[in-house]
């Protein structure tokens, strides 16, 4: 038995240059983000069709998050303005006491701090967003098929995170506070 | 027999743990707490035993992962006050929890277990773990060990956990049980926040949203104002949000004008179909309002121009420091209810105190979640279980009494419903703390 301590904090990944065209890339992200969610299921349930691991919640939730690890190291990788990357659920009951109550989304919520913000980020983000979109609805899953977007990422520049404003607000939450999936 | 605890000697201030001061609803607490002590004029002895969490207990989780590996997490669980009944509070599992976060929200849940007056103290807890990054099965390894772990501070009239920030019913069913394997017997009030089938209340998902609608009506008839027509503005439209909006609009008249979240706001001045929205939002792939058919009888706002938009009610019920110096001026609603936690800054909350508007605080708008835990807690115990309209009439019942109670305070000493509330809360703490004395 091998023992090891984990610190979830912050999860930093390493670089791996990716200069792959964007339709290869979201194939990639995509095929990744499945693989990762497989091990998180149960030994007897990584066999499934991937029909049938679509239908449950938990692997639901482990590949939309493997999906938001692969983009955010997709986007750092790819522009070097990319600083931090969190991901956060919208639906988070502000309520202590009910606990989570909406079901999955299945989508990809980012939070990119940048330290200049770039049209090329943008154009890359709008372009990864169609060919995912694309390669979900092709997803033996009803959740997919008629989706028009996958990806939520909302850029946030130091000056937003100094003042707080727009969703840098939230990196400051008590209640609601966005996990950091990576970091330069 | 009345002790007063100032006749004690005083505790030094170097023994005593500070909280650390947060942003949002944690630095609110944290100030209003200070001037309520000084307000009521609390000997030092009093201040320092509700400054200081009771009993904290910090244990090393350490769990068998699937591919073999053990890996060891730290959770936590702060019992921040008894005085008034067993502590109570959520356990939430994020990368970022530490002690002096749960130790922070312990206090608050004393403080919001007060105002309610409902017979709780305050506790909180939580595991430092990325629970995205754990299988299943992982997960429900986690729990059982921390349930474990944590037991023997827990009990149904010691300390009840409740779900909270990435936990679930699920998460306590888990918990129920492996308590239920340690103890031999089942007892389902050892939780809150069950599914109904092993013990939970009825009316929970929508408690906080009723809580703030009924919050919204009672603030109204102390103005002497009718709810039939009264232009609302709800920013966030998630369970709190939708419920509250729907609750204003189909049972009291109100007219929801305006509904936003993240992705877009909607604003119609004859009001919104909200029955049609919340549908929409309910079914659509993102389960957001972006995508809506407007028909173009819809105007699209941005989150500023929906906070400070012209209506009579604002609920921000999304999440913390919304209203700040940055908009504090602009609001032109003339009552803010607070479906949110820590939905106004503390600097905003004295400019829009200033300019007149009436705040419903958290503590005390969004206090219908945990006075639900309380009727499941007491549905347990008896092992009678409620119907749902049961529910919404005792739920109405407590809420009407405690912001009967903050508003009769406030008016009494002349102070804003936020002041109020954590002078009433500080002040039931303390008098708990007086009466039953110190042990030995």
């Amino acid at each position: 038995m091998v023992t090891t301590m984990l610190s979830d904090r912050t999860r930093v990944v390493a670089p791996t240059r990716l200069v792959l065209p964007v339709q290869d890339l979201g194939e990639q992200l995509v095929g990744d983000a499945i693989a990762l969610a497989r091990q998180k299921m149960a030994l007897s349930r990584r066999g499934e069709d991937l029909a049938t691991l679509l239908g449950m919640p938990a692997f639901l939730n482990a590949f939309v998050h493997a999906l938001g690890c692969r983009v955010a190291e997709a986007l750092a990788e790819n522009d070097q303005f990319v600083q931090q990357v969190y991901t956060y659920d919208p639906s988070l009951n502000p309520d202590s006491e009910s606990g989570d109550e909406l079901p999955a989304t299945g989508t990809v919520h980012l939070l990119v701090q940048v330290a200049k913000p770039s049209a090329a980020l943008e154009a890359l983000i709008v372009s990864l967003d169609k060919e995912l979109t694309a390669k979900l609805r092709a997803l033996p899953s009803t959740r997919f098929a008629e989706r028009a977007s996958v990806l939520d990422v909302n850029l946030l520049t130091e000056e937003d995170v100094r003042l707080g404003t727009g969703y840098a607000v939230m990196l400051s939450s008590v209640f609601a506070p966005p996990l950091k999936v990576w970091q330069r | 027999m009345t002790v007063v605890l100032g006749a004690h000697p005083p505790i030094s201030s170097s023994s005593v743990k500070t909280i650390p001061a947060r942003g949002g609803m944690l630095g609110t607490a944290l100030s209003q707490l200070s001037i309520a002590f000084d307000r009521l004029h609390l000997s030092e002895g009093l201040r320092a035993i509700i400054r200081q969490p009771e009993r904290e207990l910090t244990v090393a989780v350490p769990i068998m992962k699937d591919d073999g590996m053990v890996a060891v997490y730290t959770g936590y669980r702060v019992q921040h006050s008894s005085a008034r009944g067993p502590c109570k509070g959520g356990i939430r599992y994020h990368s970022d929890v530490d002690m002096d976060e749960v130790r922070a929200l312990a206090m608050l849940m004393t403080l919001k277990c007060a105002v309610a007056n409902l017979p709780f103290g305050g506790a909180k807890g939580g595991i430092s773990v990325s629970p995205s990054m754990l299988s299943e099965r992982e997960l429900e390894r986690l729990t059982r060990r921390y349930a474990a772990m944590i037991s023997p501070i827990l009990g149904g009239k010691r300390d009840i956990p409740a779900p909270d920030m990435n936990t679930s019913e699920q998460t306590m069913a888990w918990f129920m049980d492996t308590i239920a394997m340690l103890q031999g017997h089942l007892s389902p009030e050892i939780t809150t926040g069950k599914p109904i089938a092993l013990g939970g209340s009825a009316g929970r998902a929508e408690a906080t949203g009723r809580g703030v609608a009924l919050a919204t009506i009672e603030t109204l008839q102390r103005q002497h104002r009718e709810s039939h027509g009264l232009r609302v503005a709800v920013q966030g439209f998630g369970n709190v949000g939708q419920y509250a909006a729907n609750i204003l609009a189909n049972e009291f008249g109100c007219k929801v004008v305006a509904v936003g979240d993240e992705t877009d706001a909607l604003h119609n001045s004859k009001g919104l179909d909200l029955a049609g929205l919340s549908e929409y939002v309910r079914t659509s792939p993102q389960r957001r309002i972006k995508g809506y058919a407007t028909n173009g009888a819809l105007d699209h706002l941005t989150n500023e121009e929906l906070l400070t938009l012209d209506v009579d009610v604002l609920i921000p019920a999304a999440i913390e420091n919304q209203i700040t110096l940055k908009n504090a001026n602009q609001i032109r609603a003339q009552i803010i209810v607070e479906g949110a936690n820590g939905p106004t800054t503390f600097e905003a909350d004295q400019i829009v105190k200033d300019r007149g508007i009436v705040v419903v605080p958290d503590i005390l708008a969004n206090a219908g979640g945990v006075i639900v835990s309380y009727f499941e807690w007491v549905q347990d115990l008896q092992s009678y279980f409620w119907e749902i309209d049961e529910v919404r009439k005792q739920l109405g019942i407590v809420m009407r009494r405690a912001f009967a109670e903050v508003w009769t305070r406030g008016e009494e000493r002349k102070m804003d419903m936020r002041s109020a509330a954590y002078l009433l809360a500080v002040e039931r703490v303390a008098d708990a703390i007086q009466q039953r004395g110190l042990f030995p």
